[in-house]
């Protein structure tokens, strides 16, 4: 599905924002593809990501993402999450030069990621735009929380957690890290950028003091 | 379906802000207990994962048909038998560079509804899909809407769905360029009248030079598309030739 796109947010906001996922064709690349994916795993594990999972072995914010990639692959994704464009640049070069031959696709700010391919050498091949959310909106959550739960595509992080989490960390009760981690263990898919989540919270957090 | 144990629940309240679709809430009658709105509730596993009940009073059994629709659509760890991939889509672009499923001069078009956060029925996914249909949109075999269709050359919906509720469900199909605007504006006429919301994904081979299709798609419509998107960077291996 179109699980990392429709990530709502700022382009300021965007730019620290980053998701690789890799995936096997059914019927064409996917049988004896998991070797690939855990060589994929090991190499994306080098560069640290703040949060990666394949849907079956869990996500760095529940399981160990050493023991993830060690097992991942028979779902035929992979995903992880990085932060700065520096690193995904040196991740894809990396993937490149493994030859894995898996789909690779990158979710970030549209021109950055064009960037980001050619300074590797790569064309990229086919493009997914979100053209926005449409209907009534008015059911929807303020930005500043809409900004946080579009991190899961899968909509598994729900309205009332993100405010509650603000409310936790704009009393004191919870260290805005931890309230990140909360939020993002609910995504099943690895995809939640914790990070961003953070300095998310916190603004929302400081708003209502 | 899932389920509060009204024998082991004490009420503290700590499972409520966890559910996407705010379905969990005290009992109106005796603010003693929480209990699932089972109505409302999308089987999304949220609150059984979440592991936050401190007596373990959250129980589920397995759904019959239609209702089990709602975790195959809401729960990403319930793999369609369809698709054979976990969640609500496809494989859609993101393994085009070696499935040449969109070629230079189509446009895929996904329309998600109830995304983001607010669930939809399927009744509100068929008005879509009619509408869709009703442009000459051919819809993804694979797709799991598309295989609860009585008639995909209409977008009706087995009469037998239409009340179920999910987090999101995925009106997917692709078609020629020219056409992409005019199928657009369609479904975008209907945001007024649905009772919930959608969000639109628009997907279309870059071209030689390097620009993409959906910006004059874009123009047309006169919107300006998120700065982020997906890009597949085109380092699968093709199993196609490209024309």
């Amino acid at each position: 599905m179109t699980h990392t796109l429709h990530r709502a947010g700022s382009p300021p906001d965007l730019a620290g924002d980053f998701v690789i996922l890799a995936m096997a064709a059914k019927g064409v690349n996917r049988d004896d593809s998991t070797p690939k994916f855990q060589q994929l795993a090991e190499t994306l594990l080098a560069f640290n990501p703040v949060n990666m999972g394949d849907l079956r072995n869990g996500t760095s914010l529940t399981t160990d993402p050493k023991k993830i990639a060690k097992v991942c692959g028979q779902s035929g994704i992979f995903h992880a999450v990085f932060t700065d464009a520096a690193t995904v640049a040196r991740a894809l070069q990396a993937i490149k030069d493994s030859g894995i031959g898996l789909s690779i696709v990158v979710s970030g700010l549209c021109g950055e990621v064009a960037r980001l391919a050619g300074e590797v050498g790569l064309a990229p091949h086919t493009t997914n735009q979100s053209f926005g959310v449409w209907g009534d909106t008015a059911r929807l959550p303020p930005p500043s929380v809409l900004a946080v739960t579009t991190m899961c595509g899968h909509g598994l992080v729900a309205r009332n957690l993100v405010l509650q989490m603000i409310e936790d960390v704009r009393a004191g009760r919870r260290p805005v890290a931890e309230a990140a981690v909360e939020l993002g263990r609910q995504c099943v898919c690895g995809v939640f950028n914790t990070k961003r989540a953070e300095a998310l919270l916190s603004r929302a957090a400081e708003a209502g003091r | 379906m899932t389920e509060i144990d009204q024998e082991l629940c004490t009420g503290c309240g700590a499972c409520i802000p966890y559910c996407p679709v705010g379905a969990i809430a005290l009992d109106e009658a005796t603010g003693l207990t929480s209990k699932v709105n089972t109505d409302q509730c999308v089987e999304c596993g949220v609150c059984l994962r979440a592991d936050v009940c401190p007596t373990g009073a959250f129980k589920t059994t397995p759904s019959a048909w239609p209702r089990v629709l709602r975790s195959a659509f809401s729960d990403p760890l319930v793999v369609h038998v369809g698709t054979d991939i976990p969640g609500r889509g496809t494989e859609e672009m993101k393994t085009n560079d070696v499935t040449g499923r969109y070629r230079r001069g189509r446009i895929g078009l996904a329309i998600e509804i109830g995304r983001p956060g607010v669930g939809t029925t399927f009744r509100e996914v068929e008005r879509v899909a009619r509408a869709m249909a009703g442009l000459g949109v051919k819809f993804e075999p694979a797709n799991p809407v598309t295989q609860i269709m009585a008639d995909p050359a209409t977008g009706r919906l087995k009469e037998e769905v239409l009340g179920e509720r999910v987090l999101s469900a995925i009106v997917e199909g692709d078609v020629p360029e020219e056409s992409a605007a005019t199928v657009l504006q369609a479904v975008l006429a209907l945001a007024p009248s649905l009772e919930t919301v959608f969000s639109v994904s628009v997907a279309a081979r870059v071209d030689t030079d390097g620009s993409t299709p959906q910006t004059k798609v874009a123009r047309a419509l006169g919107i300006t598309p998120y700065p982020n998107g997906k890009t597949n960077v085109g380092l699968g291996r093709p199993s196609f030739k490209e024309e």
